[in-house]
């Protein structure tokens, strides 16, 4: 039973894959918004890591354009396990990353 | 998963490109191709930049003729945006009005000269000069009209007479006459009187068409003279400008 929608926020530097969001439970995400805010197309990046098994970076969008002041909306709805982690990228540092979620307890 | 974008809205942009004026069909792309042009997007514009100016600028060049050159003003040698060079040449016949000041060419015609025999002339009377020496100047124009032979313009009448007694000094009138149409053009006139010489020349500018195909004649035209003038000697000469 979901408990609590839960926000998560970033804005990479530019081409930095950083984290913005480390599962400490298992977790629901629920949709990733991508907010281009610079002059230019920027292109973002968006992977799942799992904690378990081989590493691999699985990447939901790879160097996907977003056009000066464009929002990228990705409804994921798809839970992912304690240890994950979901991880942004930009090319130019220009976008603004929010991730909504709902946190799960473990059963 | 679904994804979708959002965008601002965009309140106007271009949807109709022209060249000249002329609209092209409308395409999803506009591709600006050629040396020096560049396209960038801004953001909120497209813009396109095309250089002014720059590159290596080239001369203008000349080659003369021999008679004829070009002076290039202003700044040739850096004029142009390519090389180009200019020859100057030669063809065709210049013609006669080009080389007006050119004495060899305002002399170019021909001259007709008649001399007479002896002849003590009547008062009143009309002479026509004869083209043959030993024919005296007589009444009539047998052996006496000739043609020209080139078409123009008769400008000089010269008449020079050699008599043994000067006469008084009435007026004798000379006349180029065409024989073909009996028509008479006016020289001037001169007296038989010696005047400050013995002798008699005179010069008659004139301006007379001239053609090829008639008759023509010198006609003298005696006045009624106090004194005759005895045993003169006419010459004529004639300048027909072709």
């Amino acid at each position: 039973m979901p408990t609590a929608q839960y926000l998560s926020q970033l804005k990479p530097a530019a081409a930095v894959l950083a984290p913005i969001l480390t599962a400490t439970t298992r977790v629901n995400l629920q949709e990733l918004v991508a907010c281009n805010e610079g002059a230019a197309t920027d292109y973002i990046r968006a992977v799942i890591k799992k904690n378990t098994g081989p590493v691999i970076n699985a990447y939901l969008f790879y160097d996907l354009p977003i056009k000066p002041g464009g929002t990228f909306t990705a409804e994921i709805n798809n839970m992912v396990p304690a240890g994950s982690t979901f991880d942004v990228y930009s090319q130019n540092g220009n976008v603004s990353f929010n991730l909504f979620a709902f946190v799960t307890p473990v059963p | 998963m679904r994804t979708y974008y959002s965008y601002p809205a965009i309140e106007s942009a271009y949807e109709t490109v022209q060249d000249e004026g002329s609209a092209l069909p409308q395409q999803t792309i506009l591709d600006f191709q050629g040396a020096g042009v560049t396209v960038t997007d801004g953001g909120t514009k497209t813009i396109v930049t095309i250089p002014g100016g720059g590159g290596t600028p080239a001369a203008l060049t000349k080659t003369d003729d021999t008679n004829v050159t070009l002076t290039l003003g202003g700044t040739p040698a850096t004029s142009l945006l390519q090389a180009v060079s200019l020859t100057v040449g030669w063809t065709g016949t210049l013609a006669d009005s080009r080389i007006a000041s050119a004495s060899i060419w305002n002399n170019a015609g021909e001259w007709i000269r008649l001399v007479a025999n002896v002849l003590s002339p009547a008062d009143s009377t009309i002479y026509y000069m004869p083209f043959a020496g030993n024919l005296a100047p007589a009444t009539t124009t047998a052996a006496r009209a000739w043609k020209f032979t080139k078409s123009g313009s008769v400008l000089n009448v010269n008449v020079g007479v050699n008599q043994v007694a000067n006469g008084s000094s009435e007026n004798v009138t000379i006349y180029l006459r065409n024989v073909t149409t009996g028509t008479d053009n006016l020289c001037g006139t001169f007296t038989l009187d010696g005047g400050v010489n013995a002798n008699t020349f005179a010069n008659f500018s004139v301006s007379i068409p001239i053609n090829t195909t008639d008759l023509w004649a010198i006609k003298i035209l005696t006045p009624a003279w106090v004194t005759n003038p005895t045993n003169c000697y006419f010459t004529a000469q004639i300048f027909n400008k072709s």
